[in-house]
């Protein structure tokens, strides 16, 4: 086999790179200021709208390792109008959901509180459960390989392509729901690929069941998009029974198998 | 002390150092094809390695379980989603399949494909149960110099690497010759009663401002050379050579056949009044497929691999005169049918959405070279902006992928000039009728 270049010690080891890509991430959903992040609006600036907020909430909720959930639960997201309208980042999109809107100003500064009380506590316990395994791995024999990826470019939530994978399924199965289906058995499709990125959290019934009910066919079922009733169900359905899912999927993944990815889940060089 | 060298004595000094560089391999079992020795079914089993077993050592290349193995140990997402390529490049008969799920007998299998059963079957629910027994198939796309035809040639490479009795047919084209990386061990396949002409233009700062194009023989690049009269004739000559080998097919401008196996219509150059209502050589390819699903005495595993299928299999084919929309449809659906009878095809563009939908319904895996906005039908959204080059994606739809590289064979064997093939007589013809 050609020379094997992952001696211990040969050469500077890339110290924590899949630290450095978890602060990343993590920042990159707080700024939005990443090309390559596949979250439209970062959280500092305020989402156009709820189905917005819940795709980043998704998103946020993988980058801090399940944390998010113990101080901000998915619920509040369906009961709580007025944290909607001070996620929001236009004034007029606010009045939909309370009468007497915050204004840009006042939303702008809880949003700054509800990242540093709420958002950034999560990233921090989700970045030492991260540095915990991975205080694991440099111990061993294996140390990371000299073509870490450079986690500017590192796409890879935590480096962990479970993650990555997780966090990929979970909002493409947001996307899905939006947009509305085409018949029932697009419904079924769409509710058998929820299995994976839930990590079995949700189970193929949740299709069944969802058929089950009348008024969820219809407004599953395409509808155009200006519908505003269809659309609310959509989130509805995804707070209350996605969101959760994904969310006990991402906590039941066991964060120090992380740990033990050396070859950092960039590119895997065939010899 | 200088030698008042003569032009002539130049070319043949550069033409010994191409045959130097693609010296072809003859050690092996399929070479003895070359040597008259006619196959039978007697033929001592340990004989002679095979040239699947030759190829990667030359390159350097691990055996493919290897690495499977090394990443596994480390957790790396190329073992633990085998999906996007151990399965790509595990090409498994039904009753394989089987034997793999029933703890079956390995010790028969050649030496490197057991390798890869052994690996596969150690944990079946992660790396059998996706397995799909019959052909693969992959549609890779990137721009110009995003070296997706070298990833070709190293997925060849480990196809013959884990299937030592398969077949690599490159659909080659008379634009490049990416496909002299694999000289030493390719069987050029001409049509016959066609005038090729094979030139070498040398890079002028290696070879001087005096270097002017040179002539070479088609087998100072590759190992053996054989001529067809038609496609069921070509068809007819494989099944007659031992399995395992590598043939660079170039298209037959005469298009012999190609009507009465493809049912559609076909008009060469010499038939046609203007060169623009002459079909497009790639058409070519159309009939092949046709020949080889269908010949009785052919049924050897083949990867066909082509890297401008947006040229033959454009998205926006019409149904003109050539029946070109006709013949797309055609292809796929035989390719269809070919999968389930040992039949793979990888397959590169320029662009995704070049190539017609129907056939990109086919391609069950698809790979994204680096800079490349994943299609719609890929698990990952966005664009491929954190690889260099030699590197891809390679992932099914709604399913696995994984970043994979390899490394850069050409430089391997290496001659500094640009090699092409023509067809004088056709290019006189087709100049005349312009």
């Amino acid at each position: 086999m050609s020379s094997d270049n992952r001696q211990p010690g040969g050469g500077e080891i890339p110290t924590w790179p899949a630290l450095r890509a978890l602060m990343y991430q993590q920042r990159s959903m707080l700024t939005g200021e990443s090309d390559a992040d596949f979250l439209e609006h970062g959280f500092r600036d305020g989402f156009p709208n709820r189905a917005y907020a819940i795709e980043w909430y998704q998103s946020a909720v993988v980058r801090t390792l399940g944390y998010l959930t113990e101080d901000w639960e998915p619920q509040s997201l369906l009961q709580d109008r007025s944290l909607i309208a001070h996620l929001l980042k236009d004034r007029d999109a606010r009045k939909l959901w309370v009468r007497d809107p915050p204004t840009d100003a006042t939303a702008h500064e809880w949003r700054l509180r509800m990242e540093s009380q709420v958002i950034m506590p999560a990233c921090t316990k989700g970045y030492r459960n991260l540095r915990g395994g991975a205080d694991e791995y440099l111990n061993t024999d294996e140390t990371p390989s000299q073509h870490a990826a450079d986690p500017e470019n590192q796409r890879y939530v935590a480096m962990r392509p479970g993650y990555q994978h997780l966090d990929r399924m979970q909002h493409r199965a947001l996307q899905q729901l939006w947009a509305g289906f085409a018949n029932r058995n697009a419904v079924m499709e769409w509710a058998h690929g929820l299995v994976e990125p839930s990590n079995g959290e949700l189970d193929e019934d949740f299709g069944t069941r969802l058929l089950s009910d009348r008024t969820a066919v219809k407004m599953l079922l395409k509808r155009p998009p200006d519908d505003r009733a269809a659309m609310e169900y959509r989130e509805m359905v995804a707070i209350q029974k996605l969101l959760p899912a994904f969310a006990a999927g991402v906590q039941s993944t066991n964060p120090t198998e992380l740990a033990k990815t050396t070859q950092t889940s960039g590119t895997f060089e065939f010899e | 002390m200088s030698q008042a060298t003569t032009p002539e004595d130049r070319d043949e000094a550069f033409r010994e150092k191409v045959r130097e560089v693609f010296k072809p391999h003859l050690k092996s079992r399929q070479a003895l094809d070359i040597e008259g020795v006619n196959p039978h079914p007697q033929e001592p089993k340990n004989s002679r390695h095979f040239d699947g077993s030759a190829i990667y050592q030359h390159f350097g290349m691990a055996p493919f379980a290897d690495q499977l193995r090394t990443a596994a140990k480390n957790d790396h997402p190329i073992a633990q989603y085998p999906e996007a390529l151990a399965h790509l490049v595990s090409h498994v008969e039904s009753w394989e399949k089987h034997l793999l799920s029933s703890g079956g007998d390995l010790e028969e299998l050649p030496r490197t494909r057991r390798m890869l059963f052994e690996w596969l079957r150690e944990k079946p629910e992660k790396r059998l149960s996706e397995l799909i027994s019959g052909g693969t198939d992959l549609l890779a796309h990137g721009g110009q110099g995003s070296t997706k035809t070298t990833m070709l040639l190293w997925l060849a490479i480990v196809v013959l690497q884990t299937n030592p009795l398969e077949n690599i047919i490159w659909q080659a084209s008379l634009d490049d010759s990416e496909w002299k990386t694999l000289g030493p061990w390719a069987t050029a396949c001409l049509p016959a009663d066609v005038d090729v002409k094979v030139s070498a233009n040398p890079y002028r700062s290696k070879y001087g401002r005096q270097a002017e194009t040179v002539t070479l023989a088609i087998d100072d690049i590759a190992r053996d050379v054989l001529t067809y009269e038609n496609p069921h004739d070509l068809a007819r000559q494989l099944a007659n050579r031992r399995a395992g080998q590598i043939y660079v097919v170039f298209p037959d401008p005469r298009f012999r056949k190609c009507r009465a196996i493809t049912n559609r219509q076909y008009t060469s150059i010499w038939e046609a009044e203007r060169t623009t209502e002459a079909t497009d050589l790639k058409h070519f390819w159309f009939a092949l497929l046709e020949a080889i699903f269908h010949s009785t005495e052919y049924n050897d595993w083949t990867t066909i691999i082509d890297d401008e299928a947006q040229k033959w299999l454009h998205q926006r084919a019409s149904q003109d005169e050539h029946e070109w929309w006709d013949k797309i449809q055609d292809w796929a659906l035989t390719y269809g049918d070919a999968r389930k009878n040992r039949t793979s095809a990888f397959l590169a563009c320029h662009n995704w959405h070049k190539v017609h939908s129907d056939v990109r319904d086919k391609m069950r895996w698809g790979a994204t070279m680096r800079k490349e906005e994943f299609p719609p039908s890929a698990p990952i959204d966005g664009t491929n902006s954190s690889q260099s080059l030699g590197q891809a994606v390679v992932w099914k739809p709604s399913s696995a992928f994984n970043h994979v590289g390899w490394s850069d064979l050409k430089s391997e064997l290496f001659v500094a000039a640009d090699i092409d093939v023509k067809y004088p007589g056709w290019e006189e013809v087709r100049n005349a009728k312009a």
